[in-house]
């Protein structure tokens, strides 16, 4: 069965078959995607990570100091942040 | 023979007495065009009977417009305006007018049932805010696929250009947020990591989808967009939350179009209803 996609605007509905020239399109727009993905998959390894840090290790680090959490909590949250998004 | 009886006044003869005129048979008093009545050219007020005036009476006008009133106290067409305009007081003083619906309702544009599509494209971005709701969306292979984002510009999607970068931030839940960013491709991942679209044949989940534009045909560096996404889930339900921001895109933008794709790869999905709102 042919593919196929919808196009709406105000005025009207259309739904039509994939062309060759979209199939082409897409085939550009992937070779695009297989480029970009080593960087955009660190790019995006990178701001997990941060955010978990501030999420989740970086008051720990505090309370470490103080004595209010075991020594070595702090490294260890950080370890399973590392684990969780692995580069 | 035409008779004339000239005198300066014409008087009852009994006082308090009404003076009657009146023709013969049809005949009527025929008034010269311009009479006077108590000195002043015209009918009085008083002289005319209460609901005496009928639609037929009155003069033609313009078809649509209205009647109103000026500062001065005047009578004053108001209108016709253009079609789904409405009536708006402009305050004291002036009259009302013919003008578009004031903000805060918005109005249905496109709609439809469901459909299996590789491709969803809305075309007609203008410049109010704009409301996608994609209900009961699966993929059509038996396995996850996750649904991407591409903007239009003057009728061309922008897929390249790190300008034009969308980032994500989806918090998925879980107590820190989880970035999808697109570095050096022009789309932006509105089903990041492993927060995928349900295969079809899952039966006991789907997606859907509120999507919104913020003043689209703005020039300002930033065009800001939301995707509230949840999953109906017959164990857990879930809700994503997804905003972004086309960066240093100073362009207005015409349309959007969504596809799913897995492993870079774009393939089919199901959806059950949409709906396109413009906030007026």
């Amino acid at each position: 069965m042919a593919r196929k996609k919808i196009l709406i605007s105000r005025d009207s509905t259309q739904v039509v078959e994939i062309t060759a020239e979209d199939e082409a399109v897409w085939a550009a727009q992937k070779a695009l995607r297989d480029a970009a993905e080593p960087a955009r998959i660190a790019e995006e390894i990178q701001m997990n990570r941060r955010s978990a840090y501030q999420e989740e290790a970086d008051t720990l680090f505090f309370e470490e100091q103080a004595g209010e959490v075991a020594s070595g909590t702090w490294a260890a949250k950080r370890i399973e942040i590392k684990k969780r998004f692995p580069k | 023979m035409t008779s004339t009886l000239k005198a300066d006044v014409l008087q009852s003869k009994t006082t308090d007495g009404d003076l009657t005129i009146s023709g013969d048979g049809s005949g009527v008093p025929n008034l010269e065009a311009g009479f006077k009545v108590a000195g002043t050219v015209g009918v009085p007020t008083a002289s005319i009977q209460d609901d005496a005036v009928t639609l037929a009476k009155m003069a033609a006008a313009v078809d649509g417009v209205v009647i109103s009133y000026d500062a001065s106290g005047n009578p004053v067409h108001v209108g016709p305006g253009t079609n789904g305009q409405v009536l708006t007081s402009t305050g004291a003083g002036s009259p009302p007018a013919f003008e578009d619906a004031g903000g805060g309702a918005w109005a249905k544009v496109a709609s439809g049932g469901s459909g299996t599509v590789s491709e969803f494209a809305y075309t007609s971005l203008g410049t109010k805010d704009t409301w996608l709701r994609l209900r009961g969306v699966t993929s059509a292979q038996n396995w996850l696929i996750g649904m991407r984002m591409v903007i239009a510009q003057s009728g061309s999607y922008v897929t390249t250009g790190t300008g034009y970068n969308a980032t994500a931030l989806q918090t998925n839940g879980a107590s820190a947020p989880t970035y999808a960013y697109a570095s050096s491709y022009a789309e932006a991942h509105l089903t990041p990591g492993t927060s995928s679209i349900p295969a079809s044949g899952d039966g006991s989940r789907d997606w859907n989808l509120d999507l919104n534009f913020f003043s689209p045909g703005g020039t300002s560096r930033h065009k800001n967009w939301s995707a509230f996404i949840w999953e109906s889930n017959d164990d857990s339900p879930r809700i994503q939350r997804t905003v972004g921001s086309f960066d240093a895109n100073t362009s207005a933008l015409s349309g959007f179009k969504l596809y799913c794709v897995s492993s870079n790869n774009q393939y089919d999905f199901n959806y059950i209803s949409y709906e396109i709102m413009e906030l007026n």
